[in-house]
């Protein structure tokens, strides 16, 4: 098809679609699902038969192939692939493939090359009932022309009707080069000579209702007032240049309809705003919904916000009249299109899209966070991730909705979004997470508070957090409260020591425990440790709980110097075990041989 | 990066998405299934004749439902063609598909043939009693020797000339006998001012706009006059048609000369050509009886053409050039769209030059060239209309010359060359003896003869 060497038949076993139309249907498999079995008949004869049979059935397959699966899908590339080898190895191997129409048949030559009766399938059926009678397709067929010649025959296969094209006008529009196609061009009289169809000199056939004759009749004056010009200048013949033509050509060219719709648009608003003649929103709106349709369809992004500014510029002065006006040519349907149309290739947000998403109504922070949490694909997008971070900022409560739907570490990516754009609102997220049943949430949220100017609100929070679910959240709230001597901190603790003392307190926790008591508030701390080394009563003495307490007492004794603390550590090296023991001996030689700092100079 | 098929995949997608677009879903829904009651309904009345009177109550649901569906048609279409041709049945151009055991019970063909008639258009609603008479006269034996002439004169000696017999019909196809091409053009020229009559006539009835048609006349007009020049053809048809559709024609032919001088596409052509059919269209609405005036009948056509719903880029062209038409070059508002460019040269140039009954022209061709010439640059897109004098030289078509030897001739063709722009083709209107010829004669130009003087109208 391009010139190159031959390619050589479908191998052995059949193509990809063929291979995938031996796939069992899938649930939403219909009738009129493409399949090689079926109706369609293999058939032909000689080896150009069979080969252009080959040919003609890949093609109805793929045309037919849209009305159950969309154009990206996997199977219609696979149908694709099949068309183009199977013609190409027509063309190649035979030449021309000159195809005669007839209703349920195509025939090559005298031999029928394609035979399908069933009127929903049928290629031939279609091509008949749309008006095409000869197909011709040449040895050097474009890649292109192939492609439009099968969008043609898929978009009738779905049923699409316009008002403004059928398949001849389609066929005819396309101007293909190497495909040659005769068509019904409309109806004859068949007879040649037809009284019916002579119009009497200077006649015409007269009007049939009172509405025609509104037309041929009345002689308004449709035409006045006339031009009035009295100069005159030379007619001459000048050869206009071909760069000058090119200007029209370029002026009338596929990329110059964002332009075109600009113009209308820019005509419309000015409309609504003429004093002789005024348009009405109903008269604009919808055509502004249409362009936008199409802009927004064509990734004519820029095109689209000089559509925005226009409204902005030329709308009329009243609010609603605006709003309307900017709804109809933007919307979060509008961004969503766009944003969705970002390739991996682009490094940097276009500008234009930041604009729109600024002007544009609609709950953009809803469209972004629908994304973000679909799937992963648009959730590592850079650029995705750019632009909701630009939206949210203030709107954290809505976004933090969603993070407590999300879990796990899509939800730990959307909070550090969150507090990148907005700090501020980012604490309330964080505090609520610390409730959070989910280790790594809370131990994000513990992170970002690490780090936020404390406050109140966040030492509460941090407060309550020392009863979380786990421990290494609850180790690391404990740290950051005593980095910032919460003091309020201390009697909750004593409360969450003792209580976990029995059971669920780990010696490590007991010992940052003891550490954080000292800190908080070494007053309150000696007596307690003395308490918890030395209880009253026997009762005390033989509580569970009572070898955690200890260690949470060996732990914040070495940061109290004096003789009660040296005393009690003495007391527990001699009458305690193992770790415990050891860590009571150590304790008292720290105290007695101090090294670093003290909670009390 | 994405290979040819990944490519083909994304324009195909495109391509469906565009038709989705443009896809008034719910209006072609409407009239195929209206379309295909009437077609059901007429053939199933045509049966009953055959073995009850038509006077049996047996009729009375499926006229009753006849005439409404008929209604309803109209009220969103306008007039209603009903046509056979070969097997298929098609109303307003639509194709009516049938189930495939109603199908085989449709004989509405062969009841229409019988008359040696094709189809049917119905102009205005029918009454009971006028559905009743048109199956009635169907079902009778046809009358020799002329069939459908007779039954012509009885709809209308019924009254019911809104009732429209046609001839049977065939599909034309691509590249039949070329050598009709001149006749063809003739015929397809004055049939286009029904087409122009009807489409006009719809839409001043508040319906809704069908390009199609109207699409479809001008792909015969671009394929016909491809192969010579019709502005003869042109100038001859135009007598028979009122002024109307004389002006939206002719302008429409003007506007694909200059789009084709200028390297239209054929596509490009076909939507310049559907544009300029569609630039007067204003002049359809209504105002107390009468068409709205001038300088409002841009705005009107614009809301005329915004009835037809969907995105697609030959309306976003024909709706700019029904705004723009009449901006100059120059307008401060901004350069004045492509199209809107090339219809208002060719729509002042038919103004100005166009024969009035009574009056004659405003302006002779070559005076009104002239004149257009001077405002290239101001009024008028410079670059076409130089295209445009280089089309029609000199002495365009219907210029009336005395030549230097006593002629006095009629020039018939646009220039054919660059080293004929002055010498025209000329149809004699008076010899030197001052006899006029009794059959025509035509005196080349180009082979001799020079022109003395140019002929202009009084006053």
């Amino acid at each position: 098809m391009d010139g190159s060497s031959p390619p050589s038949p479908p191998p052995h076993g059949g193509s990809q679609a063929e291979r995938l139309q031996g796939q069992p249907p899938t649930e939403s498999a219909v009738a009129g699902v493409p399949s090689s079995e079926g109706a369609e008949a293999a058939v032909g004869q000689t080896p150009a038969g069979k080969d252009a049979n080959a040919a003609l059935r890949a093609v109805a397959n793929t045309a037919r192939s849209f009305i159950l699966y969309d154009a990206g899908n996997e199977r219609i590339r696979g149908f694709l692939e099949d068309a183009r080898a199977k013609v190409e190895h027509f063309l190649a191997v035979h030449g021309e493939m000159s195809l005669d129409i007839r209703p349920w048949d195509i025939v090559l030559g005298s031999e029928v090359v394609y035979s399908d009766k069933d009127r929903e399938r049928s290629l031939a059926f279609r091509l008949y009932r749309d008006g095409v009678r000869r197909l011709v397709i040449r040895p050097n067929l474009e890649w292109d022309e192939l492609i439009v010649l099968i969008g043609i025959l898929s978009v009738r296969y779905k049923g699409v009707r316009t008002q403004e094209d059928d398949v001849v006008t389609l066929l005819w529009r396309a101007d293909f080069k190497h495909i040659e196609i005769a068509a019904v061009e409309g109806l004859v009289a068949s007879e040649d000579y037809d009284p019916d169809m002579q119009v009497p000199e200077g006649t015409l056939a007269g009007p049939r209702n009172a509405m025609q004759a509104m037309i041929f009749n009345a002689p308004y004056r449709f035409d006045y007032p006339w031009p009035s010009y009295t100069e005159r200048a030379a007619v001459e013949h000048r050869a206009v240049p071909p760069s000058l033509l090119d200007r029209i050509t370029e002026e009338d060219g596929t990329e110059a309809v964002p332009h075109e719709c600009l113009l209308l648009v820019k005509e419309l608003l000015a409309g609504l705003t003429d004093p002789l003649d005024p348009l009405t929103l109903d008269d604009v709106t919808p055509v502004l919904r249409e362009v936008r349709g199409f802009l927004a369809g064509e990734n004519y992004l820029d095109a689209l916000l000089d559509v925005v500014h226009a409204v902005q510029r030329t709308a009329p002065a009243d609010e609603r009249s605006r709003k309307e006006l900017l709804a109809a040519c933007a919307d979060e349907g509008v961004v969503r299109r766009f944003i969705l149309a970002l390739t991996p290739e682009e490094t940097a947000l276009p500008p234009a899209l930041l604009e729109l998403v600024s002007i544009a109504p609609g709950d953009h922070l809803g469209t972004l966070l629908d994304l973000f949490t679909s799937s992963l694909h648009h959730r590592s997008s850079p650029l995705i991730r750019q632009l909701l971070e630009t939206q949210l900022h203030g709107q954290t409560a809505r976004a933090a909705e969603r993070l407590h739907a999300l879990g796990g570490h899509a939800a730990i990516e959307l909070f550090r979004l969150m507090a990148k754009a907005d700090a501020t609102g980012a604490v309330e997220v964080a505090v609520r997470l610390l409730e959070s049943t989910e280790e790594d949430l809370q131990l994000e949220a513990l992170r970002f508070l690490e780090h936020t100017p404390y406050g109140a609100k966040i030492g509460r929070a941090l407060v309550g957090a020392l009863g979380a679910h786990t421990s290494a959240a609850r180790l690391r709230a404990l740290a950051i409260l005593v980095r910032h001597r919460e003091s309020r901190a201390f009697e909750p603790l004593v409360e969450r020591v003792r209580r976990g003392a029995a059971g669920e307190l780990t010696v490590a926790e007991a010992r940052a425990a003891g550490e954080a008591l000292t800190w908080l508030d070494p007053e309150r701390a000696r007596p307690l440790f003395k308490e918890w080394v030395r209880p009253p009563g026997l009762l005390g003495r033989l509580s569970p709980g009572q070898t955690t307490l200890r260690w949470a007492a060996v732990s914040g004794l070495p940061l109290l110097p004096g003789r009660e603390s040296e005393e009690l550590l003495e007391w527990l090296s001699h009458h305690t075990s193992d770790e415990l023991c050891r860590q009571a001996a150590v304790a008292l030689a720290q105290l007695r041989h101090p090294r670093g700092g003290e909670p009390h100079a | 990066m994405p290979d040819a098929i990944s490519t083909a995949q994304e324009q195909l997608g495109k391509t469906h998405e565009r038709a989705r677009a443009e896809e008034d879903r719910e209006l072609a829904t409407r009239v195929r299934e209206l379309g295909a009651q009437l077609a059901h309904l007429f053939n199933g009345l045509f049966h009953m004749a055959r073995t009850h009177a038509l006077n049996n109550t047996a009729f009375d649901v499926p006229v009753r439902e006849f005439g409404a569906a008929l209604c309803e048609l109209m009220e969103l279409l306008g007039p209603a063609t009903l046509q056979c041709v070969e097997d298929q049945i098609f109303v307003n151009d639509l194709r009516i598909r049938f189930d495939t055991l109603i199908e085989q019970s449709i004989t509405l063909g062969a009841d229409l043939q019988r008359h040696t008639v094709g189809g049917l258009t119905l102009n205005a609603p029918l009454s009971d009693p006028e559905i009743r008479t048109v199956v009635r006269l169907f079902s009778s034996p046809p009358t020799p020797p002329e069939p459908r002439t007779a039954l012509q004169s009885e709809l209308v000696a019924a009254g019911m000339s809104s009732v429209q017999v046609h001839p049977p019909f065939r599909f034309r196809i691509t590249g039949e006998e070329l050598h009709q091409a001149t006749r063809e053009f003739h015929e397809v020229y004055l049939a286009s001012a029904g087409t122009v009559a009807n489409v006009f006539a719809t839409l001043g009835a508040d319906r809704l706009p069908s390009p199609l048609p109207v699409r479809r006349l001008v792909h015969q007009l671009i394929d016909a006059s491809r192969l010579g020049d019709a502005a003869e053809a042109a100038r001859n048809a135009e007598e028979a048609l009122p002024p109307f559709a004389q002006h939206t024609l002719m302008v429409t032919n003007l506007s694909l000369v200059i789009g084709r001088a200028a390297g239209l596409s054929d596509p490009s052509l076909a939507d310049l050509g559907v544009a300029a059919m569609f630039h007067d269209v204003g002049f359809t609405m209504r105002e107390d009886g009468y068409s709205v005036p001038f300088e409002r009948h841009s705005r009107a056509g614009l809301r005329v053409l915004l009835r037809q719903r969907g995105f697609h880029r030959a309306k976003l062209r024909r709706v700019l050039t029904v705004l723009q038409h009449h901006y100059a070059f120059d307008d401060p508002r901004g350069l004045p769209w492509l199209y809107a460019r090339i219809v208002h040269i060719a729509d002042d140039y038919d103004t100005l030059t166009r024969y009035r009954s009574g009056q004659g022209p405003i302006l002779s061709t070559p005076d009104c060239l002239a004149r257009m010439a001077a405002q290239a640059g101001k009024a008028y897109d410079p670059l076409l209309m130089q295209l445009f004098c280089n089309v029609m030289g000199r002495f365009p078509p219907g210029a009336i010359l005395s030549l230097a030897d006593g002629y006095l001739v009629l020039s018939i063709t646009t220039v054919r060359s660059p080293e004929t722009f002055d010498q025209p083709l000329c149809k004699v209107i008076r010899r030197p003896d001052g006899s006029a010829p009794v059959e025509d004669e035509f005196l080349d130009l180009a082979q001799g003869g020079k022109v003395a003087k140019v002929h202009h109208p009084r006053g």
